[in-house]
């Protein structure tokens, strides 16, 4: 019972974490947190269920579809909202930020309405059993297709001109622009791959939870507590300290309460600021 | 020509219960229960620059203790209102103390989930709260049978605590804790260099803050004399915190601007129904880009408009 809650925790975390390296990859590259990184995953959600489960499409082809639009809706979110505000003052840019967040589950409130809808599990949902552990499919799933993206995100970055290009803007945005790299540019796409990655996120949460117009800021929330557990602004950080969020918080809903675990997560990042502010792994 | 505004204007606020209808005048008090809020945040945002997006914790945590302490033990509104205040100001400082290591986004971020736990304390703690039900037959209060029943009057009880606010808080600004705050927002290091003890101050931001929003849930519970946990959620907070960057931050009167206008807001844009929100999110991006220093700083720009208190604030 135990591994079966972890894996679920594992699978729950990797979500978080993918929210929470969208985020961080803004936060190093405009100084912006991004309280609408959210509203992707739920916007993606959305999308797939119009496309998959409404019209009909073959899953590929919506998988793919609502992942480019989610990163469309964040090429627009950057030039209209974030652009405009870059450099000013932190409050600035949150209630900027939250009002992107407002603007987009109000909107998708009245396109979808207001009732969560349920998603059909495509990854299979029946328990299968492997000696005297119980898994579900679709967790092993989350987690292979999470990994596998991972590893997509590591070669890009490492390997690719654009991906080394991203980093440069994201450690000194000044410099880069001195090296003759269009700044403006590379956090527009880092907007949109984020966007990318926060809808893919969206997608693999639908069958496990439910499609909502209201599931981004507990989201964003939980992936902002997972970044601090990694030491905010590490990218490697973000996932692990995701993962860690998604284990507690299955494994504290199993074996305390889940009227609680919500808290449980609260206290968890309000302590972690107060004894270890620069993170759980990060060495200072 | 300002003192015959602020003669008109003065008239106009201490006559409304005389010529406005019945639901106007209702808003007009919570108009009036948003102003303390507003003010009160100010203090800790605009003042002291701690950004704070769980203040409708401190106002549930008010509006809770008075409600309860009425409800319960049968304490009048009287000393049940200072007790929400006190019981407020001790969250206040329990949130105050594990964040002063904590700045800006962090901070933020701590608030928030500090908002929702206390939101879901309020949920499942069903044999204190009422859970999600809420409690009802909050009592009006009353003084030497006199009940302030009626809106006109409870009217006034919002009015002249909302005062208190406004002038407590211009006369914090300027005395040496005022200065103190704002030394800190602007260069908590430099504060501190020159003796401003600062962990001091920031505990006493968030204590002052917490306590006028304790107030305010206790006025509110009264009003309504119904309270469930809806009132206080993390949405209430956010408008809070626009009110007072949109009227102007750190300005006490650009506070009081940002309450009327965004809790009037709804009235006026009604034909849009479940479209509000939505335009509602626009428009803070909007203000965020075209109007950030808030409608005092564009107010201060007409000559009879501007007064000494806005200038003290900026």
């Amino acid at each position: 019972m135990f591994i079966q809650q972890a894996v679920a925790g594992i699978a729950m975390g990797g979500i978080y974490g993918l929210v929470a390296l969208g985020f961080t990859l803004i936060w190093n590259a405009a100084a912006v947190v991004n309280f609408a990184q959210g509203e992707f995953c739920m916007v993606s959600g959305f999308l797939i269920l119009t496309f998959f489960v409404q019209w009909g499409w073959p899953f590929p082809v919506a998988f793919l579809i609502s992942i480019l639009l989610s990163g469309l809706l964040g090429l627009i979110v950057e030039r209209l909202a974030i652009r405009p505000i870059r450099g000013a003052d932190p409050l600035t840019a949150i209630i900027t930020t939250l009002g992107v967040s407002i603007f987009l589950s109000n909107s998708a409130k009245f396109v979808w309405g207001t009732h969560p809808f349920h998603f059909p599990s495509v990854f299979g949902d029946k328990p299968m059993q492997l000696g005297n552990i119980t898994l579900i499919p679709q967790n092993l799933w989350i987690i292979g297709i999470i990994s596998i993206l991972i590893i997509c995100l590591y070669l890009f970055f490492f390997q690719t001109i654009t991906g080394k290009v991203m980093r440069a803007v994201a450690q000194d945005r000044e410099t880069a622009s001195l090296m003759g790299i269009s700044v403006n540019r590379m956090i527009a796409m880092i907007f949109g791959l984020s966007a990318i990655m926060g809808g893919l996120a969206g997608i693999l949460l639908a069958p496990i939870i439910y499609v909502a117009a209201d599931i981004g800021l507990a989201l964003v929330l939980k992936a902002f507590i997972g970044a601090v557990i990694g030491g905010f602004g590490s990218l490697p950080g973000a996932l692990i300290g995701g993962i860690v969020i998604g284990v507690s918080e299955n494994l504290s809903a199993f074996y305390i309460s889940s009227d609680y675990k919500d808290v449980i997560s609260f206290a968890v990042l309000i302590g972690i600021l107060i004894f270890k502010p620069a993170g759980l792994f990060l060495k200072k | 020509m300002k003192k015959a505004i602020n003669f008109v204007i003065l008239l106009l606020v201490f006559s409304l219960p005389l010529w406005l209808p019945h639901y106007p005048l209702h808003l007009a008090c919570m108009v009036g229960i948003f102003v303390i809020l507003s003010v009160s945040l100010n203090i800790l945002v605009g003042f002291a620059g701690q950004i704070s997006l769980g203040h409708a914790a401190f106002f549930a945590v008010g509006a809770y203790t008075s409600t309860l302490l009425a409800v319960k033990f049968g304490i009048p509104f009287w000393l049940g209102i200072f007790a929400a205040g006190f019981v407020s100001l001790a969250f206040g400082i329990l949130l105050g103390v594990p964040t002063l290591r904590v700045r800006d986004i962090y901070l933020s971020v701590v608030t928030i989930c500090f908002g929702l736990i206390v939101q879901l304390a309020l949920v499942n703690l069903e044999s204190i709260t009422g859970g999600a039900r809420g409690i009802y037959g909050i009592p009006r209060p009353s003084i030497l049978g006199f009940s302030f029943s009626t809106p006109q009057s409870y009217y006034y009880l919002i009015l002249l605590f909302a005062l208190f606010s406004i002038f407590s808080s211009l006369r914090i600004l300027r005395s040496r804790y005022g200065r103190a705050f704002l030394s800190i927002r602007e260069n908590e290091l430099a504060a501190e260099t020159v003796g401003i003890r600062t962990t001091y101050y920031k505990i006493l931001a968030f204590a002052i803050s917490s306590f006028y929003a304790g107030l305010a849930g206790s006025l509110y519970a009264h009003y309504i004399t119904y309270i469930n946990p809806d009132a206080f959620t993390f949405g209430t907070s956010i408008d809070v915190l626009v009110m007072i960057v949109i009227g102007g931050l750190g300005n006490t009167w650009g506070a009081v601007i940002g309450a009327i206008v965004i809790s009037l807001l709804p009235e006026y844009l009604r034909f849009m129904q479940q479209y509000y929100r939505a335009v509602f999110g626009i428009g803070l991006i909007f203000m965020m880009v075209f109007m950030r220093t808030g409608i005092i700083s564009t107010l201060e720009k007409i000559p009879w408009a501007r007064s000494s208190a806005t200038r003290m604030g900026s």
